[in-house]
């Protein structure tokens, strides 16, 4: 066998048509939304479109590194199988900050030409309708007066303070994920077992309160980001759905790229249809777990039937948006549901992963309706900068995602797990 | 193997393993050899043990699948009859077929006006759908394995062999069965010899 720690030639390869073809879609992606912002849109509709691709890129980075904390802790060969591959995407994480910096263009008082006295006079919606900016609560204080439910809001709804979240809940996220990739790599150039187990206890230590600080910063996030979008609009169920769709989105990643380097070493002689089973288990899990929790937010909104909390769902099932919700359940429900099933479509890698494709696919409309939805109320609107940034995200994420694949060998090389694969292998 | 000098009373023979790794083995070994009335027990799931010993897949999971579908749609039925819709909105498209099967059984007299919304509200009807899928698949699950399983079974005969105890505690059998179309008495005893096993024993009818 050939020295382990080289990544085969036929890998390379691979990783660098994709990462050839993932950089032309972003730079096409790139151009187009340019173009069609500079030309025609303006920075609004770009911002607006640039955030419904932002967190549906974004899931891949922070779902994986709660992925890679969880099989650190849980054990399991499923973990081992795709442990690189996590890792990987977790070390984009760094790049996804940069990437989240046009977000705060959001805030910038590009069209507040207007003066003081006549802000006075405005609602939130007038004003924001006339100087329209990603957050409606972050119109000037003038406005918020007019606003009672906006100004209780305020002191937790400020720019300032929205900054200051992110940036710690990044600074946190990429903390935990280089260090879980630093121990990794001193795992395989460590020789003495002994010392190796010390490392994996490390790695343990890291990922248990991980994933707490995981489900605390995903609360500040989630409503950051997406639920203030509506502000008046508020769910304690949507963090958890907003949480959770990154782990979806990750497991689905997780098999694409697994069944993409299935055929070549090392995991031609290490793999088995059973680890895509397991796997393909855990995105039947996770589709059902999303359906759950999805439809309880509606459910339990629908029989209050609230005027603070109904709108939502009003904007979202009528004008065009029922094709949407109504796509949403059977295709990121009923579908994947009923074909996930079935053992023999998780075990075959041709079939798995164009149902993890499609769940990928499906998790773009459920952030469009999410996003997208709150700013188009009740009428349907999708526009070509959805796409063209959808494009040049996703191009320039699989590109650092690939490169960072390309680092290192593709399974770990002293995890104690391998010695269960002969097991594992019928 | 011409000529069977297979005992009468016997049931198989028993080998005793003493770790995961080694009962393992001997499975894939005892598979390969071509044996089909074979069972592994341990004390504890081994994970691909199953598969290892040539177990063929089951009808359960169909089984429970259609256990599913059945709460689905009796819970969707049951419902719908009684608190949705009124049969005279159903029997046009019907043909009176509704009001006919249920006569004054079922006169839709649940019906409730809950805060003026429409009588048949799916959206409410799908945690007790839910509810009835999971309760009816996993009745099914369970009387299903029991009953494919061949219980209940009152004894059997492993228990007349004293080393079996340990199954439950810290050992690994397989029990090749004298029903195994291939079973020969010493030959199958010589072949379970040669997987190294902590013993290999008769297990009497």
């Amino acid at each position: 066998m050939s020295n382990p720690t080289e990544i085969p030639a036929v890998t390379l390869d691979r990783i660098e048509t994709g990462r050839t073809l993932a950089l032309r879609i972003a730079l096409g992606g790139l151009v187009g939304s340019l173009v069609i912002a500079g030309l025609f849109e303006g920075t609004g509709q770009f911002l607006r479109s640039y955030l419904a691709s932002y967190v549906w890129v974004f899931a891949f980075g922070l779902g994986s590194l709660v992925l890679l904390m969880i099989q650190n802790i849980s054990g399991g060969v499923w973990g081992y199988a795709i442990r690189r591959l996590l890792e990987a995407a977790a070390g984009t994480l760094p790049a996804l900050a940069v990437l989240f910096l046009p977000v705060l263009l959001g805030f910038t008082g590009l069209y507040d030409m207007i003066g003081e006295k006549q802000l006075i006079t405005k609602t939130v919606e007038e004003h924001h309708f006339e100087a329209p900016r990603l957050y409606e609560w972050a119109v000037p204080d003038a406005v918020i007066q007019n606003d009672p439910i906006l100004q209780r809001k305020s002191g937790y709804l400020n720019v300032p303070f929205w900054i200051i979240r992110s940036a710690i809940s990044f600074a946190l996220w990429i903390g935990m994920a280089l260090w879980l990739i630093n121990l990794s790599d001193k795992q395989d150039r460590e020789n003495d077992p002994s010392r190796r187990a010390a490392i994996k206890q490390r790695m343990q230590a890291i990922s248990a309160p991980g994933i707490l600080i995981f489900g605390l910063t995903i609360m500040f996030i989630s409503t950051d980001w997406v639920m203030s979008l509506e502000p008046h609009w508020y769910s304690t169920m949507y963090p958890v759905i907003f949480g959770f769709s990154q782990l979806l989105s990750s497991m689905a990643l997780a098999i694409i790229a697994l069944v993409a380097f299935y055929d070549v070493s090392p995991f031609d002689k290490s793999m088995s249809r059973n680890h895509l089973r397991d796997l393909g288990s855990f995105l039947l899990g996770f589709v059902i777990f999303w359906t759950y929790i999805s439809f309880s937010q509606f459910l339990l909104m629908w029989s209050a039937n609230l005027k603070e909390e109904v709108p939502y769902y009003i904007a979202r099932t009528t004008g065009g948006w029922e094709i949407i919700t109504t796509i949403l359940g059977f295709g990121h429900f009923l579908l994947p549901f009923l074909l996930l099933l079935f053992r023999e479509t998780k075990r075959r890698k041709e079939i798995i992963w164009k149902i993890a494709a499609f769940v990928l696919v499906m998790r773009f409309f459920d952030i469009f309706w999410q996003v997208a939805g709150a700013f188009h109320h009740g009428h349907l609107s999708i526009h070509l900068l959805d796409l063209s940034t959808l494009a040049m995200l996703g191009g320039a994420w699989t590109w650092v995602y690939l490169g960072n694949i390309s680092k290192r060998p593709l399974l770990p090389l002293h995890d104690e797990r391998e010695d269960s694969l002969p097991i594992y292998g019928v | 193997m011409s000529t069977k000098t297979e005992k009468p009373g016997l049931f198989g023979l028993l080998a005793e393993f003493e770790t995961t790794q080694a009962v393992f083995d001997a499975a894939n070994a005892v598979r390969k050899e071509g044996f089909t009335k074979v069972e592994a027990y341990s004390p504890f799931p081994v994970e691909g043990l199953w598969e290892a010993v040539g177990h063929k897949r089951t009808w359960l999971p169909v089984l429970v699948f259609i256990g599913g579908l059945t709460g689905a749609t009796c819970a969707f039925f049951l419902q719908t009859l009684t608190a949705g819709a009124h049969p005279d909105s159903l029997d046009p498209l019907l043909d009176g077929t509704v009001s006919t099967l249920t006569g004054n059984m079922l006169s839709f007299n649940y019906r409730m006006n809950i805060a003026g919304r429409p009588f048949f509200s799916w959206p409410a009807f799908i945690p007790p759908i839910f509810e009835m899928t999971i309760l009816f698949s996993a009745f099914t699950a369970l009387f299903g394995m029991l009953i494919l399983n061949g219980y209940p079974l009152p004894h059997h005969p492993l228990f007349n062999n004293k080393k079996f105890e340990r199954a439950s505690s810290d050992r690994f059998f397989i029990c090749i069965e004298a029903t195994d179309p291939t079973f020969d008495r010493e030959a199958t005893e010589h072949f379970l010899q040669g997987l190294k096993p902590l013993s290999v024993t008769e297990v009497p009818l």
